[in-house]
């Protein structure tokens, strides 16, 4: 009797071991995702101090995050709950609102250090888990500062790319108009990436072009014609310290900051027409890169320093070549189209950014250095001087609205456009800065 | 030249007056008498016969060469003049991305270079400028090539290039402020500052 | 004369007078001597003797000329200080080069090894998929092999019945032709006795004949019954074949529908994978930071309602965001689209695995 259970048991183990070999599991093999902006909830952070805070600081992470066409902020009138810690959090009230991220936080003020504590955390809805939190101070000057900041961590923990929140932008503005002789005022104005706090660093009544900023985030370099002529300054943003590094004879322009922050590319006609020169900043020594009757501008490195690209016509009309610093050997680059002129690299050199004109009006258009592939981003018929943030996501150029210049940004994979603000006129020239530590 | 003595002088005056008066009198009274001074002022001679018989007198005697003369004065006035009304033309166009000499700026552009040629110590400043599309640092070169352009153009014809001196503003001081083509025609320009 | 001879001979006299003093002087010393003492005159003076050879014998041999060399013309550069310092800066560099370069191997080394890992992890994927196709392989041929013996078997059985047949078929004939010739062999012999007893017996040939006859008859009549039997027989073989090939129309028939079943059911697991794969998609926000290739594994299982019992990665991507967006798809999902029919879905829906990946085209 107890020999036949044995066997039962062993014939049924057999049995079932080979069931389970005999079928094969099934893959299912998902290549693609969604287009569209990941949901997010960003609860109003509790106030946690007697007083009102000075900043929105949830506004103003939700309106980075959206501005970057890759979050969709919740509205705040949908939330079924508003938690404040994170055991106050039900997952299921934000399963059911179809959120992917919850974000909650809370400020304090301190009347001692006279300093605001910001805590946060971000909570993945569908896997019922906490992925980042942290507690982070500052002045009330910084608490902008500070909710840049969280954007910015929110922002690399879902896409895993660095955020540019906490960068900033140059550009130059124009009141009066130089048509009707009424009374001119340029200025050279830096902002935060939202626009904000904006402050001028030069007021002139002669145009100023070309602003270029320092490895460093800390100078830019930009070209004056408060002289009467073309020429190249470079200013230190803090103190406001100007250093007059170039006024040849004839042009001085397209100043361009080497990588390593000792150099500027410029454009120069002393030696006969318009040629691509490297300054050396602290020697003063120049070094000619281009040998040419054509017009030869518009210089930018390479991520890696080691090669120049620039606008040249020597083909008869305005394209983009390339050369390395150490044969001066100049590659043409753009073969669409008549003109395609003032080249930028991506933060990972694998592109490059151009103004080209196709039917009759200047976009910007993108190129693949690896497969040639050209492609225009924009449609508006007179966009000009293209910037890309440092982590390659957005990108912000000077368009026309209405009769104004403006400032457009867009996110690269095209799903966000906004523009910006200006206090003063006309607005051109926008340079985006690189990570400021 | 002796200076004439009061005396002799009021008794010019004097009896000029009474000439004239004696002049008028007769032309109304006696018509016979040929006491009519013609046109040229010039006396009449008393004739037999009634006839009338004129000298040439002491009016404008003008001799062939100095007709010549005046003639060459007054075509140099008009050229002047004309040159002058030209130099007026202070601004050269040019088409989109070019930077060559029309043929039309050529005859007032002449002028100048005359003019600059024959007054070495006249300077110019020539402004070179674009229309707004395209890049701003090309725009820039771009507007120094056409000022260059005209450069060339008047030291060819005898200007010397000490007195030239070419700045681009490229597209940053449009002369009208529109974004079509009629205005953008109106930008692309080099203009000659007179120091 | 013999004044000098006379002085040469004392003088020689003395000569000798004074050698055989002075020796007779050494040998008394000498034997005055210890014999050790002798003994290390002997040598010494020998070891002396030696000394003094040697140095006549090497002063008296001739001495090596060596050939003065010409001294060489030193050609003196004027070097810069500074081109020492490119000098130094060259080597400098150089060295950096070098570095650089034993860098770069190491690096092109560390890379070869991890290519040659990844090669051989492919290779062995490749391996297995290869043995479990083989094995799926042999398991079909031996059951192709089953299904030909049983066929075989079949048409042997049918051949022998049909010998069988055939065997009856010609024994009948024999017989028959048999009877034949003996109904021939007969007739002749009776007509040969007929012909000699005629005159004699016609009465009796006559009734024989009547006889004969009759017998041919009832003859004839069995024979008749005789194919008749025979005739149903074959008729009711006949009819059993054909049962036989009915049984086997229908046989096939069966296994036609079988696999139509099976087939149907693979079109229902298909629609459910679309289904389940479209809901994924629309869910799946793909980081902006993925890099082309990077592939994650997840195993879910489920419950017969569709619902997610669990949801974990079996392979991950090496990126924690990458894979952390596949799991939050994969458990965004409140109901997963299953089939209804309950042996489909433990058969492929109660557990199966899912892998998300990025492909750059």
């Amino acid at each position: 009797m107890q020999k036949n259970i044995v066997l039962t048991y062993i014939l049924s183990a057999v049995l079932l071991l080979t069931s389970r070999v005999s079928i094969a599991e099934l893959m299912i093999e998902i290549t693609q995702g969604s287009d569209s902006a990941v949901p997010i909830a960003i609860v109003p952070f509790t106030n946690k101090s007697a007083g009102a805070i000075p900043e929105n600081i949830n506004k103003i992470i939700s309106g980075d995050l959206q501005r970057s066409g890759e979050f969709e902020p919740l509205p705040t009138n949908r939330m079924l709950s508003l938690p404040s810690s994170a055991k106050a959090v039900y997952y299921r009230d934000w399963r059911l609102l179809k959120q992917n991220y919850l974000l909650i936080g809370s400020v304090e003020y301190s009347k001692y250090t006279k300093s605001y504590k910001i805590q946060y955390e971000l909570f993945d809805v569908n896997q019922q888990q906490r992925i980042i939190g942290e507690e982070v101070s500052g002045g009330e000057k910084s608490l902008r500062d500070l909710a840049h900041h969280i954007s910015d961590a929110v922002y690399e923990a879902v896409t895993g790319v660095r955020g540019a929140f906490s960068t900033k932008i140059a550009y130059i503005t124009l009141q009066g108009s130089p048509a009707a002789k009424a009374k001119l005022e340029y200025r050279l104005q830096v902002a935060d990436a939202d626009g904000r706090r904006s402050f001028t660093l030069l007021k002139t009544s002669e145009p100023i072009i070309s602003p270029s900023w320092s490895p460093d985030g800390k100078k830019l370099a930009y070209v004056s014609f408060e002289s009467g002529r073309p020429a190249i300054y470079t200013q230190v943003i803090k103190s406001g310290r100007r250093t007059l590094v170039s006024s040849f004879k004839g042009l001085n322009g397209a100043p361009a900051w080497s990588p390593d922050g000792k150099k500027l590319a410029l454009t120069l006609s002393k030696d006969g027409n318009a040629e691509i020169y490297r300054l050396d900043l602290a020697t003063k020594k120049l070094e000619r890169y281009t040998r040419h009757y054509g017009i030869d501008t518009e210089a930018s490195w390479s991520p890696d320093g080691h090669s120049v690209v620039f606008t040249s016509d020597r083909s008869g009309s305005p394209q983009v070549y390339r050369m390395n610093i150490y044969d001066l050997e100049p590659e043409r680059l753009t073969f669409e189209g008549r003109y395609n002129a003032r080249p930028r690299f991506s933060e990972d050199g694998d592109s490059l950014f151009f103004v080209h004109q196709s039917n009759g009006s200047f976009n910007i258009a993108t190129m693949n250095l690896k497969t040639g592939n050209q492609i225009t981003l924009t449609e508006t018929p007179l966009d000009e001087s293209p910037s890309l943030a440092p982590n390659d996501r957005m990108l912000i150029y000077s368009t026309q609205r209405g009769r104004k210049g403006v400032l457009a940004v867009v996110s690269v994979d095209g799903r966000s456009k906004y523009f910006l603000p200006s206090a003063f006129g006309d607005v051109r020239e926008p340079a985006w800065s690189p990570f400021l530590r | 030249m002796k200076a004439i003595s009061t005396k002799n002088a009021l008794a010019l005056i004097f009896s000029a007056s009474i000439l004239a008066g004696c002049a008028s009198t007769d032309t109304t009274e006696d018509a016979d008498t040929n006491a009519n001074a013609d046109a040229n002022g010039v006396a009449v001679t008393d004739q037999a016969g009634g006839a009338e018989a004129y000298g040439q007198g002491d009016g404008a005697n003008v001799a062939a060469s100095e007709l010549e003369a005046q003639k060459a004065e007054a075509k140099r006035l008009a050229k002047e003049k004309e040159a002058g009304a030209l130099r007026e033309i202070r601004t050269f166009y040019f088409d989109f991305d070019k930077s060559s000499v029309k043929p039309e700026s050529r005859t007032v552009l002449m002028a100048h270079a005359a003019f600059l040629a024959a007054n070495p110590n006249v300077n110019v400043t020539l402004e070179g400028h674009s229309d707004e599309r395209g890049t701003k640092e090309y725009n820039l070169a771009l507007g120094e090539r056409r000022g260059q352009s005209v450069e060339r153009f008047l030291v060819v014809n005898g200007v010397a290039r000490t007195q030239l001196e070419v700045v681009s503003f490229g597209e940053e001081k449009p002369a009208t402020a529109g974004h079509d083509e009629s205005s953008w025609a109106k930008n692309r320009r080099v203009m000659i500052q007179y120091k | 004369m013999s004044d000098p001879k006379a002085k040469q001979q004392t003088a020689g006299q003395s000569k000798i007078k004074a050698t055989q003093a002075a020796k007779n002087l050494v040998q008394k010393s000498w034997y005055k001597l210890d014999k050790s003492y002798r003994r290390s005159i002997i040598y010494t003076s020998l070891l002396h003797g030696m000394v003094v050879l040697a140095l006549t014998v090497g002063w008296q041999s001739k001495p090596e000329v060596k050939p003065i060399a010409m001294p060489r013309h030193i050609n003196a550069t004027v070097i810069d200080a500074s081109t020492i310092d490119t000098l130094n800066k060259k080597k400098l560099e150089q060295e950096k080069k070098k570095k650089a370069a034993v860098d770069k191997k190491k690096k092109a080394a560390e890379k070869k090894k991890r290519d040659a890992k990844k090669k051989r992890d492919a290779r062995k994927k490749k391996e297995l998929k290869r043995k479990q196709a083989e094995k799926k392989k042999k398991a079909e041929a031996k059951k192709k092999a089953l299904a030909k013996k049983k066929a075989a078997e079949k048409k042997k059985a049918d051949t022998q019945k049909k010998a069988l047949i055939k065997k009856e078929k010609e024994k009948e004939k024999e017989r028959a032709k048999k009877k034949k010739d003996e109904q021939k062999k007969r007739d002749e012999k009776k007509r040969l006795d007929e012909k000699k007893r005629l005159d004699e017996k016609k009465k009796a040939s006559e009734k024989k004949r009547l006889d004969e006859l009759k017998r041919l008859k009832q003859e004839q009549q069995l024979q008749d019954m005789m194919l008749k039997a025979e005739n149903d027989e074959r008729l009711e073989r006949e009819a059993e074949r054909l049962q036989e090939q009915n049984r086997i129309e229908q046989e096939t028939l069966r296994q036609a529908q079988i696999k139509a079943d099976r087939v149907a059911e693979m079109n229902e697991v298909d629609r459910f994978i679309a289904l389940i794969r479209s809901k994924i998609t629309r869910s799946w926000h793909k980081p902006q930071g993925a890099k082309n290739g990077q592939t994650v594994v997840l195993r879910l299982n489920l419950f017969p309602t569709g619902e997610l019992s669990n949801a974990s990665i079996i392979k991950g991507s090496g990126d924690s965001v990458f894979d952390r967006s596949a799991l939050s798809a994969a458990k965004s999902i409140s109901r997963y689209p299953v089939p209804s029919d309950n042996n489909i879905f433990e058969k492929h829906f109660r557990q199966f695995s899912m892998s998300f990946s990025h492909q750059e085209d």
